[in-house]
Order: C-alpha cells, then structure tokens, then sequence
C-alpha cells in the first residue's frame, strides 16, 4: 500500500520569553498509508497537537518548524507557498482541531458554514446554488443528521449534533486525507461511540485516510488500522494495533496499557512514577529513562532511534535490536 | 437513624430558565440513597452530561437548596443544622472537583490550601505541630513538601494539584469526600496512582466517597456501589459488580456497550444510530418512562406511569418496567 503522508525527522518547536526553546515535536518520523485509520497517542503534553499543527502547517508563532520534511502525496508541504496550501487545505487534507465543535459560528445557520468552506475553495456559480443546498442535506444525511439541521444554529445543537456537522464540513470537499485532534474527548459515551463509527464509515465509503489523535487507548484499539506511542516529544512505538495491544514492546507502551481500567475485570493498575520531563530541558539519552523500570546506564547517555525489530514494528528503545551508537 | 453516614431522600431539584422563568428542568427527579455509617465505602454516581450528576453534588455540599426531600448527615438534616453542626459538617464533608487548578487562588502559595483550613477548623494553634500535620499529609500522597510549597499553583502539574488536593483532605480527616470528576483531566499512568490513593484513604482512613463520574470504568475500579442516572432520575443501583455483570435497564445496557474496550480483537460489532435531530422539549416526555424515546424495548406500558425502582436480586435495584 502506498502512503498519502511522509512525515520524516519532523521538528516542531516552541520559542518561550525566556528564550529557551520547548521541543514539542522532537525529530518524528512516520507515514499515514491510503485508505488507513493511523493513530497517534500519547498524553497531555507529548507533542500530539503541535504535530497535527505542523503537518496542517497552521503552528504559529511562538511555535516554529525547526527542522525535517512533511509530503502529502510526494508535494513537501513545507516548501508550499500559501496559495498553494490553500487549494490543498479542505480540499485534499481536512482537519478537525480539538474542541473544535465549540467553535463554529454561532450565529451563522449550519449550511452557511458548510456553503462558506465549499465557495471558498471551489467555484460556484449563482445558478447552482440550489443544488448545492441539495448537497448540503445529502452531507448532513451522510453523518446521520436530519436535513432539517442545515437551517438550525450551532446554540440548537447537542454537542455531538455540533461534533457531526464538523465532521460533514470537513468531507464536504472529500479530502483524502483528514487529521481529527480529540474528537470525541468532551462527549458522552454513548455519542462517542457513534462518531468513531461514523469516522470508519468514512474511510469505507470515500477511502479517507484518518489520523486520529487521542490519548484514550481504548479509541485506538476500537478503530484504528495502526498506532504511533508519543513520549516527550519523540515517537517511542509504532506497529499495527493488534500486535501494539497483544504485545507492547515499549516500556512505556506496557504500562499506558497496563493503566488502563476496564469495565470487565477489577485488576490492580499500575500508574508510572514520577512525570514526564520539561520539554524546555530533556534528558540525555532515553526520555523515558528517569520513569523506566528497565533503564540501563546506555539508557542515559544514548538516545535510542526508532528502528524496525519486526515487520512493521517500529520501537525505540535500548532492549530491543542490540546495542547500536 | 444513626445507621446511615448519609441519607439521602426523594431528592428533587428543579431550575427555571428562560424568559418569565417559563422552561423548567428537573435536573434531579426524587433520588434517593444511602452511604452506611460502619464501613467506609466508595458510592459513585455515574451519568451522562446532564443526568444531573453535579447537581447531586452541590445539593450534598449544601452550595444549593433541593425544592424537595432531605439530606441526612448522622441523622440530622443539613438545611435545619445549628451553626455548631454546620461547621462540623463542612469539615467532615469535603470535595474535590474536576479541575484542581479551579480549586486554588492563582495569586497564592499553594500553601494556602493547608493554612486555610488549619486556622479555620483549629486543627491545631501550634505552627511547628501544623507544620508536621502539612508533611505528613503530603507524605500520604506521594508528594514531597519541597517539591510543591512556596509554589503558585501554575506551577505544578495537573497530577500534583489533585494530589494536593487529597493531601489537603487527609489533612481536615473528613468522613466524606464528594469528588466531583476527579481523575478526568489527568493523564491514564497518573490516573491510576490518584484513584489508588483514594482507595488507601479509604481503607487507612475510613473515608467515604461520593465519586462522581462519566467514566464507568474509573468507576468499576474504585467503587463499591453504583447509581446511574438519566435526565436526573436513578435507571439502576446497587453493588457495582453486579450492575456491571448483569445490567437490567436497557440505557444502562447501552452505555456498557458504548465503551470501547482496549482490545482491537473485540471491537464493537453492531452499529448505534445517534439521533437525526435534538429532541424538542415538545416531544419531551412528561408521564412515564423519560427513556423511552430513545429505548429498544418500549411498549405502551411505558408512558403510562414513571417505572419504580425494584430489587432483582440483593442490593441491585432497576427502573424498568419489563423486570423478569
């Protein structure tokens, strides 16, 4: 399967007043296949969101691409002018950014949001206007809404009435490519459940590729195809999902599995000491090494790269594949 | 009536909104429970966003006043407690909410949240005795006193603030913590460690719970009896595992089924419908069962009366009129 995204030795920073940087995103290297639900997860402050922002290119001062590469379909997006970005952007790559169906107009009805993104990347002639209300309803129909809601405003909607219209705006133009930061993290379970339905039929239907960023490891086992573990700024693991949940090779992947609880069966969980580094101040070597259980003294001197120890299983970490300097 | 730590009964709360105060919500519909004296036990009411959860909380709190029923601490109702009872009830019930940060003055030392109730219940006059009960407390916790006094509260993290939080509770040694969302803004591997705690000072302290959530699985982890709430009304209560094992009420079947489970191997297999449009407070149901438009298994039955909790096996109770 060929890739619609190439990220390699991406970093993304942040320039604070006291003129020490925080490196968010730390030299990350991944791609997103066609066709694939690709996740990435990783807890608050591991660089998630600055890696949806840099690869969307919309990181804004103080934040900064320092370095690496980012294709979309062999274009390097950060050799794009802005003009050029702007005929990709909806169109080809959407992007729903965390909390971001509490920030729809709320005085403009829905299907003048949906109109406003459609016009402002296609031409659309007076005359077919009408058929684009038409569309508008068979969109709002496809994320299982009434097309009654194209005439309502965003104050009428429940929080996963509002989540959907998102997520139809952001199909509207049938990206191939859609990076979705939390989307179900504010809502009911009960919703959440039906928007990530709504996100694999997506993917069946028009063959979107999903990046799907959320810390809550059960989202990822439920749909994605395969997951990247983000640590401090770094990816730790990469793998298909099956084998990443049967088989963590991680210390840190081992224990965000062991953390998590379940409604089935009452085990003790385990919780991971201390907390995880400054970004403004890493440590040396293995960002993980001053919480890892495992850790050796190369793990404090040498920084582990992310090397393939099996058939798609991309690890980072000292245990694994012998020494290497 | 001493039996009970809390008694809760035929709670009832309803807010106006609107212009001339025209809408009415009734944000908790006759709830009534119970938190034993002799043991110590984590109770955790569960629910979606407005099942009236929080309400609950405030009105145990005493932040707001019910329009009907009681809440009985020790046997004595918070609403007719002379000022000597109030006092010892706002020491021995304390709360701890979603956001911790919420919790501190932005402008002060953390320090404040030990000072403040020090001086407040006289805990103790002596600052050398205060300043032991302050480690000890933070000690329980897990924190070290060098690694957050003289701090502001921007500058710990999310995990430190909730555990300062609990620290500040060991330290009043309240008999009742309403924890409103506790763990739901903390990251999972530092999740674990906070609801361990509380289950420590369960046990070592003989606090209660009242633990408030969304989350079912925080709940299963942590607590020993569970009510489920839909639109401010009980759907099912009683021993946690066996609500989890064996749900009756078909919204308590749902809401099990919708959380994901972290194994790729069983992912969810039939599809849920979420609803085209927002029910209209004109097709809201005013007689019977306030799930019923939404429910797989209504009948005529439903609409006919408001369902009462039944018992269907010890210490389970349901809301549902089909009970085999």
């Amino acid at each position: 399967m060929s890739s619609i995204l190439r990220v390699k030795d991406l970093k993304a920073y942040y320039e604070t007043s006291s003129g020490k940087v925080v490196r968010a995103v730390d030299g990350v290297s991944f791609s997103v296949l066609r066709n694939e639900i690709f996740g990435i997860a990783g807890e608050s402050g591991c660089g998630k969101s600055t890696l949806a922002l840099a690869i969307t290119r919309l990181l804004r001062p103080p934040g900064y691409i320092a370095d690496g590469e980012i294709f979309f379909d062999n274009i390097n997006l950060l050799k794009l002018k802005s003009e050029e970005l702007r005929r990709i952007r909806w169109r080809r790559i959407s992007y729903i950014p965390q909390s971001s169906m509490n920030a729809l107009n709320p005085v403009l009805r829905i299907k003048n949001q949906i109109i406003d993104v459609i016009k402002e990347h296609e031409k659309i002639k007076n005359e077919e206007a009408g058929r684009l209300e038409g569309y508008i309803k068979e969109l709002l129909a496809s994320v299982g809404l009434s097309p009654q809601v194209a005439n309502m405003f965003p104050h009428e909607l429940s929080g996963g009435m509002r989540q959907r219209a998102i997520i139809a705006m952001a199909i509207a133009l049938r990206p191939e490519l859609l990076i979705a930061d939390e989307p179900t993290t504010a809502l009911d379970v009960v919703v959440q459940r039906g928007i990530l339905q709504l996100l694999s039929e997506i993917r069946g239907k028009y063959g979107t590729s999903i990046m799907l960023i959320t810390h809550d490891m059960a989202v990822h086992a439920e749909i994605v195809d395969r997951l990247a573990i983000m640590y401090a700024g770094k990816i730790v693991e990469i793998g298909d999902v099956r084998s990443i949940f049967k088989d963590p090779l991680h210390p840190y992947t081992q224990v965000l599995i062991k953390s998590i609880p379940s409604v089935e069966e009452k085990r003790r969980l385990a919780g991971i000491k201390g907390l995880p580094p400054d970004l403004k101040s890493p440590p040396p070597g293995c960002r993980f090494h001053p919480r890892c259980p495992y850790k050796s003294r190369l793990c404090e001197t040498a920084e582990p790269p992310l090397r393939e120890v099996r058939a798609g299983r991309y690890v980072a970490c000292h245990l694994y594949g012998g020494i290497s300097g | 009536m001493g039996s009970f730590l809390l008694e809760v009964r035929n709670l009832t709360k309803i807010f106006t909104t609107g212009f001339l105060k025209k809408s009415r919500v009734v944000a908790v519909d006759d709830v009534s429970f119970t938190l034993p004296a002799e043991k110590p036990i984590v109770f955790t009411i569960a629910g979606e966003s407005g099942s009236g959860k929080t309400t609950i909380a405030r009105l145990v709190l005493g932040f707001i006043k019910p329009d009907r029923g009681s809440i009985m601490y020790d046997g004595k109702d918070i609403w007719e407690m002379s000022a000597e009872e109030w006092k010892r009830y706002r020491r021995e019930v304390q709360a701890i909410f979603q956001d911790p940060y919420g919790s501190f003055n932005p402008l002060h030392k953390v320090d404040d949240v030990f000072w403040i109730p020090i001086k407040r219940f006289h805990l103790t006059e002596d600052r050398e005795e205060a300043e032991e009960l302050i480690a000890k407390s933070l000690e329980s916790v897990g924190l070290r006193s060098e690694e957050v006094l003289g701090k502001y509260p921007h500058q710990l993290s999310g995990g430190q603030r909730q555990r300062l939080m609990l620290a500040r509770a060991f330290l009043i040694r309240p008999r009742l913590i309403v924890a409103d969302e506790p763990v739901s803004m903390i990251d999972a591997s530092l999740r674990a460690n906070i609801l361990n705690l509380m289950l420590s000072l369960r046990d070592k302290l003989k606090v209660s719970y009242i633990y408030i959530t969304h989350d079912l699985s925080t709940a299963h982890y942590v607590s020993d009896e569970i009510m489920i709430l839909y639109k401010g009304s009980i759907t099912e209560m009683g021993d946690i595992s066996k609500v989890i094992s064996n749900p009756i009420h078909p919204y308590v079947r749902i809401l099990l089924e919708s959380i994901p489970i972290p194994d790729p191997d069983r992912r969810w297999k039939d599809k849920i419908v979420l609803p085209k449009i927002e029910e209209y407070s004109g097709d809201r149901i005013t007689h019977g069962c306030k799930f019923f438009n939404r429910c797989p298994v209504k009948t005529e039955q439903c609409l006919k009366g408001t369902p009462a909790l039944t018992e269907v096996e010890r210490n389970h109770w349901v809301a549902f009129f089909n009970v085999k």
